[in-house]
């Protein structure tokens, strides 16, 4: 866990502890605390994006790169801000908001290590607003990125992926959305799960340009 | 350069004057034959200045083709020659004219002869060279008639025609192409005048020369009085073909009309010139010839005035208008008597007329001319004057010759009056056009520098403008943001605050208040993500902030909504506004209504005619309806915020009781708010 207001960390421990079936392995409040101790391998990264010494999305990086297997959770304020859906590009898979309660806590961490994958429904506006839909069928397998003829790849989702995306853009939790579209909650969740993976690209640079191409992160 | 030459009329004026003084200096230096003599200077030529004249009995018009085969026996009649001086001249005496209209009576029989008259010329063995006489020179033989030249008993040249009106005036070279040395010792030389008696004569004097040299004198003379003529004719009219083409883009122009004028000018006077050479073929040949000289000096008139006027700006309209119909009255006229006297063989009127109709146009001109520069005295009309005054002496000089008043080796003036006349048209067309791209080019130096300056003030008040607004953005987003401090998270922090400074225990209330409070931040964050019309993202985003809340009260909630079209008017401050009326009546529903059902849901509906969109949230407490007046709480200062928030919106809202329960509808226009 990396964050740095000292109360929110102790409130998380706390929760972390009182879980009884997790462990926290480390903890850190800056940037070079958590680059120290990175090497340790661990299931779970909960990392603030504003640290006192730089970004969180660095460690993101770093992460992903030496513990492919790690699943990386953004502690957000809100749940709203561009620095988010950069995270999720550079390898995130869910976030945390800083407000909740500490059996939320819990089960969110869990619900992103069974697979899932929360969502809000700016989040799936701004997805929305960035994708084209692909040509051909909706099969999972067959929507990967492709880059489009002018060079700029483009996020493809499926007609299933669109959808829950769309009920979430008009406010329906991911409970409704799996009863909507007749399929289970987690099943829901990893349909969200699965446009984060599409989001995301192992360069430093294409994060970059990919993000800048949805909207994600302003241009200057 | 150009501009600063033309641009200046008093140069062009005193140009003008200048090369009307040379041309007439020029022409008066060059008379009585100098010409000749500057040319023949240093030459082996010899120059015959006396002859003997004889007025012979015979009335026969044509020529005979050897001298002795002549009915008047000139070969070898000795008496009754009289010595002359040569150039020799008989000037038209006074009743030529009359005469002239009685040679033909209507039946076609004479009424007066021919009168024939003889000058001989005796050579000496010419100086010089073995083969004896080659060349013979005449700088001018002129009448009214038929021209027959012989030597010895040969003829050796003859006028094209033996019509007795036919005008002549050529030069005569005669080369003699005979044997080697066939030519050696004296020789005479026979003039023969063949005219009526009373319309004169002129014969120059006599060059004659062994070899080719005569040629020269004759050469320039030609050139003097003929080529030269052609050339300035033919530039004349390749510039009238620019001037139509300048017309026809500049129609409506000011100076639209010089160009046309220019143009019909340019064409005219040398189809004057033109027309002469049918003057003898036969019916229609001569009256149209005589037709276009007429009548082409009424029209001219008529243009000339015209340019002037346009040229100048000097105009008299009054005199203006009489030139107009007085060049219509010539070429109308003249036309008329011409066809009125074929029949009658009388042309003696024509021969009246020929001189009259242009006579009259030219002093009408020349009056108005000098009218107009003593009236309005700019340098434009000056200009003029010179060429006019040139013209007049020109034309005087020129009658004299014509009607062999003196003697008659002169050049004539009258083409290069035309010249110097048409140059000072061209002159001041020239001008006019220079002028007129000057004056454009201006312009569009004058219309770039305004551009310039306007794009300047443009950018600087485009600056100012983005100043002013983005201040007054800056100011509206401060007050906004005043505002939801103020109301929300101010009034829930100092709450909060007063819970604990009050030393209530109970944490529950405080913690509450502080959830609400970051509540109203979120709802403020969100506020100002882009919504982009869209209502349901909107209602979407309190869900997702307010969702938990609910859930966690117990409060089952029915998330119930329709598309509905986009509100163009959705902005982030009216986002903000709708944002705060559904908190407070989903927040009222919470702690008042005691219900455990909640229903929202979108639709479009009509309010009063007009097309709108609705949320409606419907919920099972109890029953509560603020608009029942009594029943309002004075505390609730929430409602009064609803119903203010909703007239900001152009909005209409109402609580409406339910058989189980309340419904509070939020009406909001589809068009634009006014």
């Amino acid at each position: 866990m990396v964050e740095d207001d000292t109360a929110c960390r102790h409130a998380l421990t706390q929760a972390i502890l009182s879980s009884g079936d997790m462990h926290l392995v480390w903890q850190a409040a800056t940037l070079a605390d958590a680059r120290a101790r990175i090497a340790q391998p661990i299931d779970v990264l909960l990392v603030d994006l504003g640290l006192p010494d730089g970004s969180g999305l660095d460690l993101i990086r770093e992460i992903r790169e030496t513990q492919p297997t790690c699943q990386v959770m953004v502690s957000t304020m809100f749940g709203d801000d561009a620095n988010l859906m950069a995270a999720i590009t550079a390898g995130a898979l869910g976030y945390l908001l800083k407000d909740v309660s500490a059996g939320e806590v819990i089960g969110e961490i869990r619900n992103l290590h069974a697979g899932g994958s929360p969502i809000n429904p700016m989040m799936a506006r701004k997805l929305l607003q960035g994708q084209t839909f692909a040509p051909t069928p909706p099969a999972p397998q067959a929507t990967e990125d492709e880059p489009e003829p002018d060079g700029r790849k483009v996020l493809r989702l499926s007609l299933r992926e669109t959808e829950v995306l769309q009920l979430v853009a008009r406010g329906y939790v991911l409970e409704e959305v799996a009863t909507r579209m007749g399929i289970t909650r987690h099943t829901a969740r990893s349909f969200v799960r699965r446009i984060y993976q599409k989001l995301q690209v192992n360069t430093r640079v294409e994060a970059v340009r990919l993000a800048i191409a949805h909207g994600l992160v302003p241009k200057d | 350069m150009m501009q600063g030459f033309f641009g200046r009329t008093r140069l062009q004026a005193s140009l003008m004057a200048w090369l009307s003084l040379i041309v007439v200096a020029g022409l008066l230096f060059l008379q009585d034959g100098r010409l000749d003599r500057l040319a023949l200077t240093g030459v082996e030529a010899t120059h015959l200045n006396t002859a003997l004249r004889w007025t012979s009995p015979s009335t026969i018009a044509q020529p005979p083709m050897t001298l002795a085969a002549a009915d008047d026996g000139v070969a070898t009649r000795d008496r009754g020659w009289t010595r002359v001086d040569l150039p020799a001249a008989q000037p038209v005496r006074k009743p030529f004219l009359r005469q002239y209209a009685d040679y033909l009576t209507p039946d076609g029989s004479r009424i007066r002869p021919v009168q024939v008259v003889w000058y001989r010329v005796d050579m000496d063995a010419v100086p010089g060279g073995a083969d004896g006489l080659h060349q013979i020179y005449l700088p001018r033989v002129s009448t009214a008639g038929s021209v027959a030249i012989y030597l010895d008993d040969r003829l050796v040249w003859q006028t094209r025609t033996h019509q007795l009106y036919t005008q002549i005036y050529a030069p005569v070279l005669i080369r003699l192409d005979t044997q080697p040395g066939a030519m050696k010792g004296s020789h005479r030389l026979y003039v023969r005048f063949a005219a009526l008696d009373l319309g004169g004569h002129a014969l120059s004097s006599v060059w004659v020369s062994h070899n080719e040299v005569l040629g020269r004198a004759f050469g320039l003379r030609t050139i003097l009085q003929g080529d030269l003529l052609s050339f300035t004719w033919t530039a004349i009219r390749a510039f009238g073909v620019l001037a139509l083409a300048i017309w026809s883009r500049r129609r409506r122009a000011a100076d639209g009309p010089l160009y046309l004028n220019f143009a019909a000018a340019a064409w005219l006077l040398p189809a004057l010139t033109v027309a002469d050479n049918f003057a003898d073929q036969p019916w229609p040949g001569e009256e149209l010839s005589l037709w276009v000289l007429m009548g082409g000096s009424g029209l001219l008139l008529i243009a000339v005035i015209q340019f002037f006027g346009v040229a100048t700006g000097c105009r008299l309209p009054v005199l203006e208008r009489v030139a107009r119909w007085l060049g219509i009255l010539i070429v109308v006229g003249s036309g008329a008597l011409l066809v009125y006297y074929h029949g009658r063989q009388s042309p003696s009127i024509t021969a009246y007329s020929l001189i009259a109709f242009p006579a009259v146009a030219g002093v009408y001109f020349t009056l108005y001319t000098l009218l107009a520069v003593v009236s309005f005295r700019t340098w434009p009309s000056v200009t003029f004057v010179p060429v006019v005054f040139l013209c007049d002496v020109a034309v005087a000089h020129d009658l004299r010759q014509i009607l062999h008043i003196g003697k008659g080796e002169d050049l004539f003036f009258l083409p290069f009056a035309v010249a110097a006349s048409v140059l000072a048209y061209f002159l001041i067309l020239v001008r006019a056009y220079v002028g007129s791209v000057v004056t454009a080019e201006r312009a569009s130096e004058q219309l770039q520098r305004a551009l310039t300056a306007k794009e300047a003030e443009l950018a600087l008040s485009h600056r100012q403008l983005m100043q002013a607004q983005r201040e007054q953005t800056l100011s509206e987003e401060r007050q906004r943001m005043m505002r939801e401090m103020h109301d929300g998270i101010g009034a829930s922090l100092v709450s909060a605050m007063r819970f604990l400074q009050h030393g209530q225990k109970d944490q529950r209330a405080v913690v509450q208040v502080l959830e609400e409070c970051i509540d109203d931040l979120k709802l403020s964050i969100d506020s100002l993500e882009p919504v982009a019309q869209d209502l349901l993202l909107l209602l979407s985003s309190l869900r997702f902030r307010l969702g938990a809340r609910l859930q966690g009260s117990g409060l089952a909630l029915h998330w119930d909504v329709a598309d509905v079209p986009a509100l163009p008017w959705l902005d982030a401050p009216s986002g903000m506004h709708i944002l705060r009326i559904l908190q407070e009546i989903l927040t009222n529903i919470l702690k008042h209504s005691g219900a455990d059902l909640l229903r929202l849901s979108t639709a479009v509906a009509d309010w009063d005619g007009r097309t709108g969109v609705v949320v409606g949230i419907e919920d099972n407490g109890r029953p509560f309806n603020p608009q029942n007046g009594p029943q309002l709480p004075p505390t609730r200062k929430g409602l009064g915020n609803v119903l203010s928030r909703t007239r900001l919106l152009h909005g209409h809202c109402r609580w409406q009781d339910l058989p189980q329960g309340n419904l509070f509808t939020l009406w909001l226009p589809l068009g634009p708010t006014l």
